[in-house]
């Protein structure tokens, strides 16, 4: 395992897990779908891969264990670099786990808003641009 | 009366959208011809000029037609095959809706999403083709996005007859809420847009 600096790199490529075979359909054709960064109300934080430091194979499995439960198969990843994702008031924090180590964060900022969920749209939409697809292996 | 603020989420600063239409330059929705090459254009098409004659009949006058010839240019025949492509999508979002776990989006936020796309297509030459998709808040999702131009717009119906717009381009985000869904495309709406070209 290649050793993981707490410390992101700009150029780091932050993998968003997509389970929706619908949803991953659109974005292997290269159409956008801002659901990938859309959390549910009140959640401002974006659980990301940090993807350059483990073989895919490795982040597939992770990504399986992570969505044991909820519906759909594990399909890919929406890749957004560090540059991009911390950019217009977001940061990106690495928040290793027990079971991932490779987990990190992107952090909306916009707890006191009062348009909190227009904000979160606005910021998945931003995301959803900048975003690629990555298929799992 | 519509309620549509413009905002932009980084600065905070808002204005009414009434006086930001009347700074912006006002788009205007003209009858164009589009290409049926194949099938499931023509069939779509086709469909939606029997349905705008239908609510004719009724009294309801259609806000444009869409006529189908074949000696429309190339770039007339691209700005129709999204139409085609998105009013596919858009018979899908039931199906979708249920396969991600949410409730589907309302009849009334499927009109308005199919009237918007009606409305964008004429003029949609050199923009991106939109994804159409439900979302767990009951919307209907239009998303444009611009890869080469790194700015998209997403627009969005939702279930209580409600609209809004959001945009991002040249780094910025910006947005509009309606109260009404049905105020879309306005000028807000197209100026957006243009800057997918």
């Amino acid at each position: 395992m290649q050793a993981i600096p707490s410390r992101l790199a700009t150029s780091e490529r932050l993998g968003r897990h997509v389970f929706s075979r619908s949803r991953a359909k659109r974005l292997s054709r290269g159409k956008p779908d801002h659901r990938a960064f859309l959390e549910a109300h009140g959640v401002d934080e974006l659980s990301v891969d940090r993807l350059d430091y483990a073989a895919l194979e490795v982040m597939r499995e992770i990504a399986i264990e992570s969505g044991k439960g909820r519906e759909g198969e594990f399909q890919g990843w929406a890749v957004i670099r560090v540059k991009d994702a911390a950019r217009n008031g977001r940061t990106v924090e690495a928040r290793p786990l027990l079971n991932n180590v490779y987990h990190a964060e992107i952090v909306l900022n916009i707890s006191g808003h009062s348009e909190k969920r227009d904000i979160q749209k606005q910021h998945a939409i931003e995301l959803a641009t900048l975003a690629t697809w990555l298929g799992r292996p | 009366m519509r309620k549509a603020d413009y905002h932009d989420p980084w600065t905070g600063s808002s204005s009414p959208a009434r006086s930001y239409k009347e700074a912006g330059s006002a788009s205007r929705i003209s009858p164009t011809f589009v290409r049926a090459p194949e099938g499931l254009l023509a069939s779509s098409v086709l469909r939606n000029v029997a349905s705008r004659s239908a609510e004719s009949a009724e009294g309801v006058k259609p806000s444009y037609s869409v006529i189908v010839r074949d000696d429309a240019t190339p770039s007339q025949y691209h700005a129709g095959a999204w139409l085609s492509e998105a009013l596919t999508e858009l018979l899908d979002v039931d199906a979708e809706a249920q396969e991600n776990g949410h409730e589907p989006p309302s009849q009334q936020a499927k009109n308005h999403a199919e009237r918007i796309l009606e409305s964008l297509a004429p003029s949609g030459e050199g923009w991106p083709a939109p994804s159409v998709y439900p979302t767990s808040d009951r919307e209907i999702a239009i998303f444009f996005r611009s890869d080469s131009r790194r700015a998209s717009v997403l627009i969005l119906c939702a279930s209580d007859g409600q609209g809004a717009c959001f945009a991002f381009a040249d780094g910025r985000g910006r947005r509009a809420r309606y109260e009404d869904a049905g105020e879309m495309p306005d000028a807000f709406v197209w100026e957006q847009l243009q800057k997918l070209r």
